[in-house]
């Protein structure tokens, strides 16, 4: 993940007082990675975009109410993750059972077909594009963002030990559907 | 053969957690425990090397994906109206208040008074309903998403502008006249005022550009929510 150098805390905290400069610089600080997890969970730009400038709406009008218990981070990534999710259970993308997203996979393209003349990484990001959302945001978190285990549940607001049970599956999940597209043997 | 799984924990544990030893987030103490683990066991050194492909891979396609640019403005357009309704929702129903408590202490004055009052509060009551109706409506009823058509079809294309204070009412007009805009609303207490694009072909992000390039009379330019 991009770097986060400033200092987030007295950014908001400028924020909450009005200041649109401020907001400014933490949009510019938040709006890339934000945008970019939110692609990965929802898988549409458009939607991506819209949901990245709600967020920042309500970063905006919940700056006051910031009680610096967790990171800036970590807060402003827990409001995109909920306003995903709740997009995507409206649009019946994502079940409210957590049995039953362990074992969801998702319809995108067959990656066999996207990787007839790719390589091995294509197949992997085809693969990735299968996996559930939830699944997906842990991965893109742990990988992109480089979020410990910790941060990760406050973001999903779910146990540490949930966190690592859905990367366990995810990465069950992968290696199930290697196996389907004839990759065999490969431990992920 | 009895399994023993008191030793299989320390293994289990380490591959649970060798996603994020391989993106470097883990403490201390769990980094040593998986590096004791790897250094046992070839199989996770294997699947340490396909956890640091398949990161590589999302790094890499997410780094492809770029946000688009310009929307902090839009986020800004969309902030000054919100505070600008709420602001004249305020000051509508701290007269309201003081309309009432004034009906209230003329309740009990003589009978020709208490008439007057009822009639005058009523006339509040009614502006009141009508104003927030239609900064309501002048806001879509609240904040739409931008690929929402119906907002679009209300509203057209619309700014939010802020003059510097040594414009003139006539290079201001002027300026209007040129970009093919008219004023549809404020100024407010903050010398917000809403603009109107004319053309319904007409670009705003050129418009915005050409506003911004009026340093000299433009103080602050955003699209408002469309």
């Amino acid at each position: 993940m991009p770097s986060l150098t400033t200092d987030d805390h007295a950014l908001l905290k400028r924020v909450a007082k009005g200041d649109r400069a401020a907001f400014r610089t933490l949009f510019e600080a938040f709006q890339q990675p934000l945008f970019r997890y939110l692609v990965r969970l929802v898988r549409d730009e458009a939607m991506a975009r819209d949901l990245t400038n709600e967020v920042m709406f309500e970063v905006w009008q919940g700056a006051k109410r910031f009680e610096g218990r967790s990171q800036v981070r970590t807060w402003v990534f827990g409001i995109a993750h909920h306003k995903a999710v709740d997009l995507l259970r409206k649009r019946s993308e994502l079940p409210w059972d957590e049995d039953a997203a362990m074992q969801i996979v998702d319809d995108a393209p067959d990656p066999l077909e996207q990787t007839a003349q790719g390589d091995t990484r294509r197949m992997m990001l085809g693969l990735l594009e299968r996996l559930s959302p939830e699944h997906r945001a842990v991965i893109q978190l742990t990988y992109y963002d480089g979020l410990s285990i910790r941060e990760i549940a406050e973001i999903v607001d779910c146990p540490e030990a949930t966190v690592k049970t859905r990367m366990f599956y995810a990465r069950k999940q992968l290696k199930g559907l290697l196996g389907e597209t004839g990759v065999t043997g490969v431990e992920i | 053969m009895t399994h023993n799984h008191e030793a299989d924990a320390p293994r289990s544990e380490a591959e649970a957690l060798l996603p994020w030893y391989a993106a470097g987030t883990l403490s201390e103490a769990e980094r040593a425990l998986v590096e004791r683990a790897l250094a046992e066991d070839p199989a996770l050194r294997d699947e340490l090397a396909v956890l640091r492909d398949l990161g590589e891979t999302v790094r890499e396609s997410s780094d492809r994906i770029a946000a688009p640019a310009g929307d902090v403005d839009r986020v800004l357009g969309r902030i000054e109206l919100a505070e600008r309704t709420a602001k004249i929702e305020r000051e509508m129903r701290g007269s309201l208040m003081e309309r009432i408590v004034e009906g209230l202490r003329l309740a009990f004055a003589p009978p020709m008074a208490r008439a007057l009052a009822t009639a005058a509060a009523l006339a509040i009551v009614v502006q009141t309903v009508v104003i927030v109706g239609l900064v309501s409506d002048q806001n879509g009823g609240g904040y739409q998403m931008a690929t929402a058509p119906a907002v679009e079809q209300v509203l057209g294309k619309r700014l939010i502008v802020s003059f510097s204070e040594a414009a003139s009412v006539a290079a201001v007009n002027d300026l209007l006249q040129d970009l093919g805009a008219r004023v549809v609303d404020g100024p407010n207490a903050d010398g917000i005022y809403v603009i109107e694009l004319t053309n319904p072909g007409a670009d705003l992000d050129a418009a915005i550009a050409d506003l911004r390039g009026r340093g000299d009379l433009v103080r602050f330019v955003a699209g408002a929510p469309q």
